[in-house]
């Protein structure tokens, strides 16, 4: 095991002066009532017993001295047990009142227990088996849709030079000093990158150049990889922006190959006008 | 097509698909074969996952059946997939229990139950798509229902919110929570054993209950 330095948790936020706790551990004024009451080993019906009310206060002010944010809703279920209260001790000659008093604590009780079935489902939902972490199923991730064009984002000459320099830059230091002029026809690469493309699988573009040491093979590669996806042969996607760039066979691979144009080819690489099937 | 090789097709239609799938759902995608001789087969398949000590089980989960891997070797598939189980703070299990248990309920009726602010707890929980709003009350400020979804259903391995057990058992009269052997069907027993009794012995009394979510 390595022992890293960690911060403490963050138990105690730094920001203040003050330190400000969350407490965690009731969710509310029912759950901390709720936690009384068992604690007391009483029944929620007997939530006004008076030592409920005066232990729920000594809580509140309890939270108070830790600096706790006491909620409103606490001091509402306050004054709610102290009102309760206050109609058991003093003398009430009014009988409205008393019934009042009935009221209050009857609704209190209800929604203590309501709250409690509710706590006790949760707990109960909890022990079950959890799919991520008791179980788990298959992912059930879909293989990228080929026809769909929504997908992958379809790359751009930007992208592809981009991939293009990458590679270069990979050759930079095994290109031999000496340079010699050499014919590569382009026609003659286009059948090794038909070859590379298997029916319904994609290669990435780096696999393309990766066993290629020369750069003159690479471009001229390149350059007959430019005119393929020009003809439709192949297609030329990215799953994310910035992404591996996928080559896979275009709508028009088995399409009888044109001449290779010659104006692609009396440009930067030198090559000869061949057949280009061979 | 065959007993054996229906069953085959059907573990393969499973396996591809990870989430639940339906009955219906298997039908359509095999076509030729009856939604009863399906269901049968996955019954059966059912009890052999589980008397051939597999490591995968077939549930019945959220309207359809699910792959699912044996609670036994949850600890060599997180660690595999190095994956943190999912945290569920007792805010987000009482409210989710709350929604369960009382679809179509408004924030101010969740508050009440709870005695809290619900907020927070309803945003983490449609972000984490276990619930969802189902319409608006008509009522002044037409508030938002809120609903369960399908991946809550998922997540807790039932079948339908019916397959929740029931509220009343929990009433605990006297106050001793938890002493209550509340409905031990639904919840107490582990779940490998669910699938197995599922569509052929309770075929008449699960029908009932969840043709609904078919």
């Amino acid at each position: 095991m390595i022992e890293k330095p960690s911060p403490p948790p963050d138990s105690v936020p730094a920001a203040d002066a003050v330190p400000r706790v969350e407490l965690p551990i009731y969710q509310g004024p029912l759950d901390l009532l709720l936690h009384l009451i068992k604690r007391a080993e009483l029944d929620p019906r007997d939530v006004s017993a008076s030592i409920i009310t005066e232990q729920y206060l000594a809580h509140l002010d309890l939270m108070r001295e830790l600096n706790l944010d006491v909620a409103g809703e606490y001091l509402v279920m306050a004054a709610t047990l102290l009102l309760i209260k206050s109609f058991a001790l003093l003398p009430h000659p009014d009988l409205k009142d008393d019934e009042e008093a009935e009221e209050l604590k009857r609704d209190l009780i209800e929604r203590l227990l309501e709250y409690q079935r509710y706590r006790e489902a949760a707990a109960k939902l909890e022990a079950r088996d959890l799919l991520g972490r008791d179980v788990f199923a298959a992912s059930g991730e879909k293989p990228p849709d080929p026809a769909s064009d929504a997908a992958p984002y379809t790359v751009s000459l930007f992208d592809l030079v981009q991939a293009m320099a990458a590679v270069l830059k990979r050759l930079g230091d095994r290109t031999p000093r000496t340079i010699a002029l050499r014919d590569i026809p382009i026609a003659d690469c286009i059948p090794r990158i038909l070859a590379a493309l298997v029916d319904g699988e994609r290669v990435t573009f780096a696999s393309l150049f990766a066993d290629l040491d020369d750069r003159a093979v690479v471009i001229a590669t390149f350059i007959a990889l430019l005119e393929l996806i020009r003809r439709g042969a192949v297609r030329a996607t990215q799953e994310v922006r910035y992404g591996p760039i996928f080559l896979e066979r275009g709508e028009r691979f088995d399409a009888p190959a044109t001449p290779v144009i010659a104006a692609a080819e009396s440009g930067a690489t030198p090559a000869q006008p061949e057949e280009p099937e061979s | 097509m065959e007993e054996d090789q229906l069953k085959s097709v059907l573990e393969s239609l499973l396996f591809a698909a990870g989430e639940p799938v339906s009955l219906t759902r298997l039908a359509g995608a095999i076509e030729t074969v009856p939604r009863e001789t399906i269901r049968a087969a996955l019954a059966a398949m059912a009890t052999a996952y589980l008397s051939e000590n597999r490591g995968i089980f077939l549930e019945e989960v959220a309207g359809g059946y699910q792959l699912r891997t044996r609670k036994e070797y949850a600890g060599y598939v997180r660690r595999l997939l190095a994956t943190k189980p999912p945290r569920l703070s007792r805010p987000l299990l009482e409210t989710l229990a709350i929604i369960a248990y009382r679809p179509n309920i408004t924030r101010p009726e969740i508050e009440e139950l709870r005695g809290v602010d619900c907020g927070g707890v309803l945003e983490t929980l449609g972000e984490r798509g276990l619930i969802r709003i189902s319409g608006r009350k008509e009522a002044p400020g037409r508030p938002a229902l809120y609903e369960t979804t399908p991946a809550f259903l998922e997540l807790f391995g039932l079948k339908s919110l019916d397959d929740l057990p029931n509220l009343e058992e929990f009433q605990a009269l006297n106050g001793t929570v938890g002493d209550v052997p509340a409905a031990p069907s639904a919840t107490a027993s582990p779940d490998p054993q669910q699938p197995s009794s599922d569509p052929e012995d309770a075929a008449g009394a699960e029908k009932e209950r969840t043709s609904g979510t078919e």
